[in-house]
């Protein structure tokens, strides 16, 4: 339709006349609630303090047996889209836009921000137990530990997800000592009640980014602080087959100290 | 002992934060004012993306990476504020009546109202369209913006521009319709 070729130039008009100013934006106020997200404050209680990161790519939160089998994104930057058993594409699930920068696999050296816990829309908190590290020799160790899913929320949820768990070590200064150098697999298919809650095990092995300079003995290792950044698609399906929402999440978990173990 | 406090450092991420305020502020503002068609949701969702994009950006990176970031949590928070509130305003026509009663001039005021057509799309038509029409975005982008396939774009598009054309088949834009009559006001 021509009247269409002039859209775009009234979209610009109407937003130069009413969009609000930049003026309107506290900077200050806006770098403190930013850092206030990046919540520093549980980084390294000693200057040895290790954490481990954990990055598990497209969990999707389900109403069980009302939608068609999930999309499970396998990586950050594949697309996602959940189509509707039908093909008709009505149902569709969004990705978390900022998962790319927040979710990729953290690389040696770089410095990783944790924040604080959060909740899915749907009463779903994740939580990282029972981290322990055992080092395998000077340039690897194995980090194992649970992720806990806990359903607060009034309705049964499935959380279904073919995650690859990007474990990272980071120092008490947040910046990278070892990654993960191949991405592991963790098959989730978890039923979980109201109020209900399960634990799923998982296991990666990081290797240290400069083995002359950063490789950890174990006495080096004296306390462990895990913090796990997860990204779970929620998605909620009505019997209907209408998706009433589906509200993208990272949720950063961090856990108490774990305990050690020597390689 | 007591020790001093430890002055703090500007870490880069705060600078680039600053930047981009300061240097993109007004075009994230419009861009989501299109968006949502309100002043202050807009303020609110750029607010809401700068602290959002900026808690989990790491360092490394420049104004023009993370104004893209930026406008990609607005479009995403402001597809899901719309989700969230669609099943209300699926019923709302069943609870309230209408209270402005149309004018005699409401037949022209339609056509002339973009705006108010642009109010009666999705979320996801809304957005599709503005990203293709304000943000000039091919469809291949538009689809990585919103994390939804290009066929769900084009669809979006298609359903979206249909609803903007049929607020606008009367005989005068038929007669005229490259004329004066896309206009917001």
């Amino acid at each position: 339709m021509s009247g269409f070729d002039d859209l775009g130039r009234a979209l610009r008009d109407d937003a130069d006349r009413h969009a609000p100013r930049a003026s309107a934006f506290d900077v200050d106020a806006l770098t403190r609630a930013a850092r206030a997200r990046r919540a520093p404050r549980l980084w390294g209680t000693g200057a040895l303090a290790l954490a481990a990161v954990l990055g598990i790519g497209g969990l999707a939160l389900t109403l069980p047996g009302l939608t068609p089998p999930m999309l499970l994104a396998g990586g950050a930057d594949e697309a996602a889209t959940l189509e509707s058993a039908d093909g008709g594409g009505d149902v569709e699930s969004d990705r978390d836009l900022l998962s790319s920068p927040a979710t990729a696999p953290p690389t040696c050296g770089e410095v990783v921000a944790a924040g604080e816990q959060a909740f899915s829309p749907s009463g779903i908190a994740l939580g990282l137990v029972d981290v322990q590290l055992e080092r395998l020799d000077d340039t690897s160790a194995v980090v194992t530990g649970s992720l806990v899913f806990e359903n607060s929320g009034e309705l049964a949820q499935r959380v279904e997800g073919q995650g690859s768990p990007d474990v990272a070590l980071v120092n008490a200064d947040g910046v990278v000592v070892a990654t993960t150098p191949v991405r592991g697999s963790l098959g989730l298919a978890v039923d979980l009640p109201s109020g209900g809650a399960s634990r799923v095990p998982f296991a990666a092995t990081v290797v240290w980014c400069a083995a002359d300079e950063s490789a950890i003995d174990d006495s080096t290792v004296a306390q462990v602080e895990s913090i796990a950044t997860v990204e779970i698609v929620s998605e909620t399906t009505s019997v209907e087959g209408v998706t009433e929402e589906s509200v993208p999440l990272v949720t950063t978990v961090i856990s108490p100290p774990a305990a050690v173990e020597p390689g | 002992m007591v020790e001093a406090a430890p002055v703090r450092q500007q870490q880069h991420w705060e600078s680039v934060l600053a930047e981009l305020v300061a240097h993109r502020g007004d075009a994230l503002a419009r861009y989501a004012y299109v968006l949502c068609g309100d002043r202050d949701d807009a303020a609110d969702l750029v607010q809401s993306a700068l602290v959002a994009t900026f808690s989990r950006l790491r360092n490394g990176f420049d104004v023009e990476r993370a104004e893209a970031y930026v406008r990609r949590a607005i479009a995403s928070a402001y597809v899901d504020r719309g989700r969230r509130a669609s099943r209300w305003r699926a019923t709302v026509h069943l609870q309230a009546r209408e209270e402005l009663e149309e004018s005699p001039s409401a037949a022209i005021d339609r056509r002339l109202d973009l705006r108010r057509q642009l109010g009666t799309l999705s979320p996801r038509e809304r957005a599709c369209v503005v990203l293709r029409y304000y943000g000039d975005l091919k469809v291949d982008d538009i689809a990585t913006d919103l994390g939804i396939s290009a066929g769900a774009v084009k669809r979006y598009l298609s359903d979206g521009l249909a609803k903007l054309a049929s607020a606008l088949t009367d005989p005068a834009i038929a007669a005229n319709p490259r004329g004066p009559h896309v206009g917001l006001r």
